[in-house]
């Protein structure tokens, strides 16, 4: 009977937004602050960030050397 | 005399419809409720909190290879491990293994379908999983022979009852996780080919998904035609966290390095973030003068920088921290429809609708 499925797929509804009401938060200075604290700590290991040079990057051409 | 049984009927399909109002009830107050918690913890914007970082400087990032080889649109790719090898799907049926660095082809499958919309390498390298129309996920395994037949020894792994739309081998060979037109993910075990967990929870077409960076334990975030982001318990099949901001499909989603965030990338021509912990997004990149549709993002590996392929044939690069956008690049002729960032982050590769690949740094 269509009624009492409805009833089944509203009580999951019901159940999965409790679930989702009792999580525990943050706040967002708090979360934001640690986002940032990641970014600047791994900053100097991020090469498209501060740009690697030729040498080390494979996909960057390196200067060819010609015989004179 | 003994009443007629249709008005006991009828007090049972009264109940029936209270408790319905009851639960809908329910269901609205937990709604507001939600909200509610999530907007009292909303002290401050992501951007306000960053002012303090030092802004980022021009950058100069060009197009270094191009790999030309697909016959039609370029649908997905994904890096090996050894952060030189690609793997690449097509409109056309083919799967193709480039090696990055020479622009050479390892490999080349024919699938039996078109459209294949999803593939991934294998962590050990040794192995492909692709899917698309034909509405599964298969396996090749890579043999170092290069005259053997790929297809002959291909194992159909996942499958759904409607498109494959995404595929990722978690954090070995033996398991993958699919994502589908059929509006559900699945978990599946590649040997026997069994389903290991399904998610339910999607109300349309799940088009992305990611699996959270290892060390922050079993989960994985999906997006779909209904406009939500949900996040997942890999071993439970629940539902953890769910967040629906964004106006239209949500064509990508990509965690955050640390894992305590994901960033999506909508046909609404925003990509948004959102962190897990704060339940809540707290980032929204975008321009009036972008109105085309996000295929795909990608962190740099700091998470500072986010690559988003944008259907008007090019990628925007944006500061994750101020918001902002630091880069807009060019090179395409048709919509960027992937976008992957390589391991070791030195440089993100793109898949375009012009049938082409390319590799930026």
């Amino acid at each position: 009977m269509s009624g009492s499925s409805n009833l089944v797929a509203m009580k999951k509804v019901v159940q999965q937004l409790r679930f989702e009401a009792s999580i525990n938060r943050v706040k967002v200075s708090q979360a934001a602050a640690d986002l940032q604290q990641f970014c600047i700590q791994n900053a100097l290991q991020d090469p498209l960030l501060t740009g690697v040079s030729s040498s080390t990057n494979p996909f960057r051409p390196q200067k060819v050397c010609s015989f004179l | 005399m003994r009443s007629p049984p249709i008005p006991e009927m009828a007090t049972q399909e009264v109940q029936l419809s209270e408790t319905l109002a009851h639960l809908k009830t329910e269901s609205d107050t937990l709604k507001g409720k939600l909200e509610e918690e999530r907007a009292k913890l909303h002290d401050v914007e992501l951007h306000q909190v960053a002012e303090k970082v030092e802004g980022l400087g021009q950058f100069v990032m060009k197009t270094r290879r191009t790999l030309k080889g697909h016959g039609n649109k370029v649908l997905c790719m994904d890096w090996c491990k050894d952060k030189r090898r690609i793997v690449s799907s097509s409109q056309d049926g083919k799967v193709i293994v480039w090696d990055a660095f020479t622009t050479n082809k390892e490999h080349a499958v024919t699938m039996p379908c078109t459209w294949v919309m999803a593939c991934a390498y294998a962590p050990s390298g040794c192995a492909v999983a692709c899917g698309g129309l034909d509405n599964k996920c298969s396996v090749y395994p890579l043999s170092l022979d290069k005259n053997e037949n790929l297809a002959a020894k291909k194992k159909s792994v996942a499958m759904h009852t409607n498109y494959l739309s995404a595929c990722s081998f978690t954090n070995s060979d033996m398991q993958i996780l699919t994502s589908s037109g059929d509006g559900t993910c699945a978990l599946w075990d590649v040997e026997s080919g069994q389903l290991l967990q399904s998610f339910h929870g999607h109300a349309a077409d799940v088009l992305c998904l990611d699996l959270a960076p290892s060390e922050t334990g079993n989960t994985f975030v999906s997006g779909g035609c209904d406009k939500k982001a949900n996040v997942w318990d890999m071993r439970s099949g629940q539902c953890i966290q769910s967040f629906e901001t964004h106006e239209s499909d949500i064509n990508s989603v990509r965690y955050y390095p640390s894992g305590d965030a994901f960033a999506s990338g909508s046909d609404d021509a925003t990509c948004r973030l959102y962190d897990l912990r704060a339940d809540r997004e707290v980032a929204i990149y975008s321009k009036e003068s972008i109105i085309f549709g996000v295929s795909s993002v990608d962190f740099s590996l700091s998470g500072r920088l986010l690559f988003g392929g944008y259907n008007d044939y090019t990628i925007n690069v944006w500061d994750v921290l101020k918001g902002t956008r630091v880069s807009i690049l060019f090179g395409h002729e048709n919509r960027v429809s992937t976008l992957r960032v390589s391991p070791d982050g030195t440089a993100f590769c793109t898949g375009s609708w012009d049938h082409t690949l390319r590799t930026w740094a």
